[in-house]
């Protein structure tokens, strides 16, 4: 059984039709890049996933791990195991980063039947964690992305997930605004990460992170539908050649998946 | 038969004699003279009606449907041990007065820094005929302004004179508990507050109100006089998260002498009717005013702010920064007045009203006002309101946080901005803890 699959699935937002029939099976342990060019429908995708309500979904379906997941709220997905990295993370300013994972850490464990984490193991989890995205302890005790820099902001992402322990992290945009320092950290936080028993979505704009997180699968989104699905090299032709011509392809009526 | 506010005015003042008597106050006492004047003011005004522009969203008369009495007995059934705990904050040590039905209660009081202020109550100070406190009765700013300050100043029964001596630090804040306890009946206290901070001085002062009125409505009518000498700085708490079914006056006259710094906090979660009127002047230069304040209604809870600060002379700042949580069918009253008078120049002075409306039968009234006669000054003044967003409640879940407990962090985000401005430890822990459980966040 695949960990995600999505069947036909079509959404729109103040009744404009944005996802148009999108198809996609994700296993455990597999990493899959989304690319698209700007207004095809990525971060809706990653929207609908996680479960946020200004979109409708109009026709399809959801499974993960063989569950509805549209019938389940944003909380109920989270706690089922679905992380999204913000491409916008919010600032919470009153709110500590402490305080806030670790509400968070026992809403899930407390979906899972186990108990709450005690004081001393909830921050060794959490100071194991933030080395792995290589920030201070310090940022601990901050009120939630409060005064944070963007490359803060991204990062205190994954360090969300990587505390939380998601089976299927969407990465939505994580890479943009970072510069290459940035970037390398993102990355190997989602490469240590990642293993046979989860799996990532990674949208992105720019071929650039795939150099440091290798996809197994690369879809094109375009116009609300994945046009074309293949392997890392996708990503570098695209990269190069831009999307044009994937839809003079289309145009022509050639095959989707290379 | 319905009782109107008209009718309680009409026996207030038909039955002043009974009151004076039982207060047994020496006849050539000049208090009587005072307390007569102010009879007369109040006889001349009346309960304000909607007609009145500073009462226009607080139609007080809606709420004086209620035979009120002055009390002049403390209580048949008072009892410290039931009562007393709800005014504890844990971990504060300071200088406890307590008040019981307006009156001072001795034996529940604790005063530590024995050396470093003087206190007398109030009632003590008439009998004696202390000067101090007739130079304040006599000066009262705003007498033109509001009856429930002639009211009190008629019927004022006791009420707390402290008077910090020069030169002094308190170690330890002021803590002044105000109980209110239902007897059967419906009853009226007047308290009246004197301050006086001397030059060179560090304080902080706690008020908490609390009203225990049940059925039987219990009216608080307090008035506090506050003078903040020279180069001294004064922190000034008030708390009003147990005033149920209470209905509560405060009048606030602050006086804030040149390079000292007057800071007041108001935090209201409670009550049938709360209104408090804090008139703050900065008389000397290089005086600051900060005025935060952070009222979290639910139920049928109608709480009504009102500042002035008013620059009296040049180079002087201010700074208020008022927040607003409005459920259930609460409603919210905001006045913000900043004054600059002539000649007032440099002045900077600034003011935030930013409201969160949790609810359709919510009602906000914000109303900023400035009035500046001078042409050198700095003055910004905004109100807002608004609801949760809905990205920052989505962000939350996703997280794995149940809608509610999404809702209540945000909440607390937006308070905490003004309960971060307590100075005092053990308070800031009390008041997280209060707006904590109201809004019921998981531990």
């Amino acid at each position: 059984m695949a960990l995600l699959e999505i069947k036909d699935l079509y959404a729109s937002i103040d009744g404009n039709e944005i996802l148009k029939g999108v198809n996609l099976k994700v296993n455990k342990g597999e990493i899959h890049a989304i690319m698209g060019p700007n207004g095809s429908g990525k971060s809706t995708l990653a929207s609908v996933i996680a479960g946020r309500e200004e979109y409708e979904v109009t026709k399809g379906s959801v499974l993960f791990e063989g569950k509805d997941l549209l019938a389940l709220a944003p909380e109920e997905r989270a706690r089922e195991g679905i992380f999204l990295a913000f491409q916008y993370p919010v600032e919470i300013p009153g709110v500590s980063t402490a305080n806030f994972i670790k509400a968070s850490v026992n809403e899930i464990r407390k979906h899972r039947g186990e108990e709450p984490l005690d004081a001393a193991s909830m921050m060794r989890l959490m100071k194991e964690k933030l080395a792995l995205v290589e920030m201070d302890k310090s940022f601990l005790s901050r009120s939630v992305n409060e005064g944070f820099s963007g490359g803060e902001k991204k990062r205190n992402e994954i360090f969300q997930m990587a505390v939380m322990q998601p089976k299927l992290a969407v990465l939505d945009e994580t890479d943009s605004g970072l510069d290459i320092d940035a970037l390398k950290i993102v990355a190997n936080g989602v490469n240590k990460l990642h293993n046979e028993e989860n799996a990532f979505l990674v949208i992105t704009h720019y071929q650039r992170l795939l150099d440091y997180i290798v996809p197994d699968k690369v879809h094109v989104l375009l116009n609300g539908r994945i046009v074309k699905s293949g392997g890392k090299e996708l990503a570098l032709d695209l990269e190069e050649r831009g999307y044009d011509w994937i839809k003079e392809e289309l145009e022509a009526g050639a095959p989707q998946n290379s | 038969m319905m009782i109107t506010a008209n009718d309680v005015k009409s026996k207030l003042i038909e039955n002043f004699n009974v009151f004076e008597l039982n207060l047994q106050e020496d006849e050539s006492n000049p208090i009587a003279e005072i307390r007569r004047e102010a009879l007369k003011n109040f006889e001349a005004m009346g309960f304000p009606t909607r007609r009145h522009e500073e009462w226009k969203y607080t139609p007080v008369s809606k709420y004086l449907k209620y035979d009120f009495e002055p009390r002049t007995f403390t209580d048949n059934g008072f009892a410290a041990k039931d009562a007393l705990p709800d005014a504890a904050i844990s971990g504060l040590r300071a200088n406890v007065l307590v008040f019981v039905n307006g009156k001072f209660q001795a034996a529940h009081s604790d005063i530590i820094e024995t050396d470093k202020f003087e206190f007398r109550d109030i009632a003590s100070a008439i009998n004696a005929e202390d000067p101090y406190l007739f130079s304040r009765l006599n000066a009262v700013i705003d007498r033109e302004k509001d009856p429930f300050i002639w009211l009190n100043q008629a019927y004022m029964r006791d009420g707390a004179m402290i008077r910090i001596k020069d030169r002094v630090k308190l170690q330890y804040p002021i803590y002044l508990v105000n109980m209110e306890l239902p007897s059967k009946g419906n009853y009226l206290d007047n308290v009246r507050h004197l301050i006086r901070v001397g030059d060179h001085c560090e304080a902080s002062i706690i008020t908490n109100y609390i009203n225990r009125s049940g059925e039987d409505r219990n009216l608080g009518n307090y008035f506090t006089q506050v003078e903040v000498g020279d180069h001294s700085h004064l922190q000034f708490y008030t708390l009003q998260y147990e005033l149920g079914n209470g209905l509560h006056i405060g009048n606030y006259e602050v006086q804030v002498g040149k390079e000292s710094t007057f800071s007041t906090f108001f935090f209201s979660s409670d009550g049938r009717l709360v209104r408090n009127v804090s008139n703050i002047i900065l008389r000397g230069e290089h005086s600051e005013g900060h005025m935060y304040g952070l009222y979290s209604l639910d139920g049928n809870d109608h709480c009504d702010n009102r500042t002035v600060i008013d620059h009296a002379v040049p180079d002087c700042f201010s700074n208020e920064l008022y927040k607003g949580i409005l459920d259930g069918n609460s409603v919210g009253v905001f006045n913000g007045k900043i004054m600059v008078r002539p000649g007032a120049q440099k002045t900077n002075a600034y003011q935030h009203n930013p409201n969160l409306i949790l609810s359709r039968g919510a009602t906000l009234h914000a109303k900023p006002q400035l009035e500046i006669f001078a042409d050198d000054v700095k003055c910004t003044h905004g109100a807002t309101s608004g609801q949760l967003d809905e990205e920052h409640l989505f962000y939350l879940r996703s997280r794995g946080l149940d809608a509610a407990n999404a809702k209540a962090l945000l909440t607390y985000a937006f308070a905490y901005e003004v309960v971060e401005k307590v100075k005092i430890p053990a308070l800031r822990e009390f008041l997280e803890k209060r707006i904590q459980g109201k809004l019921l966040i998981h531990d």
